[in-house]
């Protein structure tokens, strides 16, 4: 037999776990819009019942219950969606990124606005048509020379953009290393936490969620391995390599290459393995793409200079002596130093428009020069210099398009997964009002439960043995 | 599937910005006019945009040459006219000189006009467009002839070169836009002289005389049928130009300009969408479960 207390004891347990359910209900709501948060829920077990069957046994017909007791509190979370969202996010980052990045190259090639390359390299060849029409015309030359010196500019501001552009992906490639250190050392500080929370049993919900969090973000700029340990831990491979074992965190630095852009190494020594991410592809625009775009600037604009030199210099000025050299440019920066020669822009008379002296109405050469138009001087003799020009706005077009579409369909795909991973984990607050009526109930139950018991002893003690008194 | 009020809510951002994102594409197509506002919106069609820009420049240009080669034929053509005339009436003195009744000073008188009208020729020949004589071949900073001091039917020799000036009218097509003095105007010279020497000597015109004055108007009609034979193929070709740069345009306009009356329907189409999102969204977003209870 029980004791007469004995149902005390149960009903106070329902109380408390009652409102452990509320508490936990309370903080749920109140994370409702915190980034990461996954929903918690109280694992509640039956009460360890009475009594264990034992050779004194007390007699009673069988076991009977001792309430509820809590067993642990517990995040809804599928580590399995964790990790493909973690891949996922990788791409995003990457296209993302690129996408960006083009956008800002489309907007140096500002096609088919009249504000372009294109129309500037139109309006020279036509100025040398104009002096070919009118040779002795000081404004027909004066004019050329002008649009010549607008060619160039834009030339160079082309350039010149492409170059800062260049720049800052370096800088990005510097800040994205930051945040990689950034981020494992809060990652490992995290681990170690854990770690200490998990020794005693306990489940370090908040502080995995937290841990989850940064994980995402790490994995938008590099790819990681995430290997969860026995003690709570967690490690994250880069490419083979521990970024984060344990409670240790191994340091990202740059080193500098040939050029004097920052490489992404270990501190330990080796190159990081970039993978697919933010950082490979600051990586790749800075190394590859943009300066793709760049030489195919400096190919045109030496193609043209030296096109134009060629004709010029076998010209004859105004005053018989034979043409100068029209344009100046600096050997492996071709687009970027592109200038009339200096001579000859402070001095018409010194454009070589006739093929021989004392022929002040002959424009032949100017002619010959107009015609270089269509002359096929690029891609091996198949394109002139528009085809050349169009080209390289086609592939920025194409590369951008391209980027813009990945990013878009890799978003949807990111999208997807994040409603998935919040279908689980999400706070429903629907369902948290339920829960808390429910919860309420539950407490109001066992309260009443104590009320009938307390009333049952006033009963026995207060009651009971006054007969006739 | 479990759904929370966070899915609803970032659904509902997603869908509202894919739906601004649109309204916002369709408004810079109406704003701008154009289909094309940067290379992304359609690589290959902005390709072609940049070559066939190229081109309209190139026909455009083409047309301005055409329009200065016009000019300069239709100066020539006065000139060689004008100069035809004059030398029309140099024949009808010469006749009127041949007549055996006239004395030296008729004749003189008949040289004094000759010479008039020689001079007039030589100022002919130096005709002007700009500052480029016509008629000097490439030494179009010199007048083809001097004019003949008074008494005088002596122009000197020709001052000029045999330079063709071509214009650039088309495509790898060049035509010459001039013809040199000392073809169209040197054999009336030569023959002017010869004449006027006769009539100041008080002899009347020999016959090797009236045969190069002959042949003196023979080179200037050649010469002004040369011009309006050029005039007039420059005129075809013009024609070519303008409606190659017509159809150039419609070819760009096709590939780059908006179809407005579709762009402006799909913009207001997708401003229905978004409002209506709007509104929906709204709605829903505002209900929970707390709302109803107590």
């Amino acid at each position: 037999m029980t004791s007469a207390w004995f149902g005390l004891n149960t009903a106070l347990s329902a109380l408390r776990a009652a409102q452990t359910q509320l508490d936990v209900s309370a903080h749920n709501t109140a994370n409702a819009n915190t980034p990461g948060y996954s929903r918690q829920r109280v694992e509640l077990i039956a009460g360890e019942p009475y009594s264990y069957p034992a050779f004194n046994r007390s007699g009673l017909p069988g076991q009977i219950g001792t309430g509820v007791t809590v067993a642990q509190i517990q995040r809804v979370r599928d580590a399995f969606l964790d990790g493909q969202l973690r891949e996922q996010l990788g791409l995003q980052g990457q296209w993302q990124t690129r996408s960006d990045e083009l956008a800002k190259v489309e907007t140096i090639l500002p096609e088919p606005a009249s504000s372009g390359l294109g129309s500037a390299l139109s309006t020279f060849w036509n100025a040398w048509q104009d002096v070919a029409t009118d040779p002795s015309s000081t404004a027909a030359r004066t004019a050329l020379l002008e649009q010549a010196a607008t060619l160039a500019q834009r030339f160079g501001s082309a350039a010149g953009q492409l170059k800062s552009l260049i720049g800052g992906q370096d800088y990005q490639v510097g800040q994205q290393v930051a945040s990689v250190n950034d981020l494992a050392a809060r990652i490992a500080s995290l681990n170690a936490q854990i770690q200490r929370v998990a020794v005693t049993g306990d489940q370090p919900n908040d502080l995995a969620d937290q841990r989850d969090q940064l994980l995402a973000q790490l994995s938008t700029i590099l790819p990681v391995d995430v290997q969860p340990q026995a003690d709570g831990t967690v490690n994250v491979l880069v490419g083979g390599t521990d970024l984060v074992s344990g409670l240790r965190a191994r340091a990202v630095t740059t080193a500098p290459d040939a050029v004097g852009h920052a490489v992404p190494t270990w501190s330990s020594g080796g190159a990081v393995e970039l993978g697919d991410g933010r950082l490979a592809q600051y990586v790749a625009l800075r190394d590859t793409v943009l300066p793709g775009y760049l030489a195919q600037l400096n190919t045109l604009a030496k193609g043209i200079a030296d096109a134009v030199n060629g004709l010029h210099q076998s010209g004859v000025d105004e005053s018989g002596a034979a043409g100068l050299a029209f344009f100046t440019y600096a050997t492996g920066d071709e687009a970027a130093s592109l200038a009339v020669n200096a001579a000859v822009a402070a001095d018409p008379t010194k454009v070589a428009a006739a093929t021989a002296a004392n022929q002040p109405g002959d424009g032949g050469q100017a002619g010959a020069i107009a015609d270089l138009r269509s002359a096929l001087l690029f891609g091996s003799g198949t394109q002139s210099a528009t085809d050349f020009y169009a080209g390289l706005v086609g592939r920025v077009g194409s590369d951008t398009r391209q980027a813009a579409d990945m990013a878009t369909n890799q978003g949807l795909v990111v999208d997807h997964l994040q409603q998935l991973q919040q279908s689980t984990s999400g706070v429903s607050l629907d369902e948290e009002a339920a829960d808390m009526i429910r919860f309420q109930h539950a407490y109001q139950a066992a309260a009443r439960v104590i009320t009938a018991m307390d009333e049952m002893l006033d009963q026995l003690v207060n009651r009971t043995g006054l007969v006739g008194r | 599937m479990r759904i929370t009020e966070g899915m609803l809510h970032d659904r509902a951002l997603r869908d509202l910005s894919t739906n601004l994102d649109a309204l916002s594409r369709s408004q810079e197509q109406v704003s701008t006019t154009r289909r094309l506002n940067r290379p992304s919106d359609d690589p290959a069609a902005v390709r072609s945009v940049v070559n066939l820009k190229d081109g309209l420049a190139e026909i455009e240009q083409y047309l301005r040459n055409a329009d200065a080669a016009s000019r300069g034929l239709s100066a020539a053509d006065t000139a060689l006219g004008s100069a035809g005339d004059d030398m029309q009436r140099v024949r009808e003195l010469a006749l009127q000189a041949a007549n055996g009744t006239l004395t030296a000073s008729d004749r003189a008188t008949i040289a004094d006009e000759v010479e008039q009208l020689t001079a007039h020729l030589a100022q002919l020949a130096g005709t002007k467009v700009g500052d480029a004589y016509i008629f000097s071949g490439f030494r179009t900073d010199r007048a083809p002839y001097t004019i003949p001091a008074s008494g005088s039917a002596a122009v000197g020799g020709y001052q000029g070169d045999g330079g063709a000036i071509l214009g650039r009218i088309a495509p790898n097509v060049t035509m010459p836009t001039n013809i040199t003095g000392d073809v169209a105007f040197g054999p009336a010279f030569a023959a002017l002289q010869q004449l006027d020497t006769e009539l100041r000597a008080g002899t009347a015109p020999s016959a090797a005389t009236m045969t190069g004055l002959d042949a003196g108007l023979a080179a200037l009609v050649a010469g002004r049928a040369t011009v309006g034979a050029r005039a007039n193929r420059l005129e075809v070709t013009q024609s070519g130009l303008q409606d190659s740069e017509v159809a150039t345009k419609k070819l760009i306009s096709d590939l780059q300009d908006a179809d407005m009356t579709e762009v402006i329907s799909e913009l207001s189409q997708r401003q229905t969408t978004y409002q209506a999102a709007l509104q929906v969204n709204g709605r829903i977003l505002q209900q929970s479960l707390i709302d109803v209870l107590r």
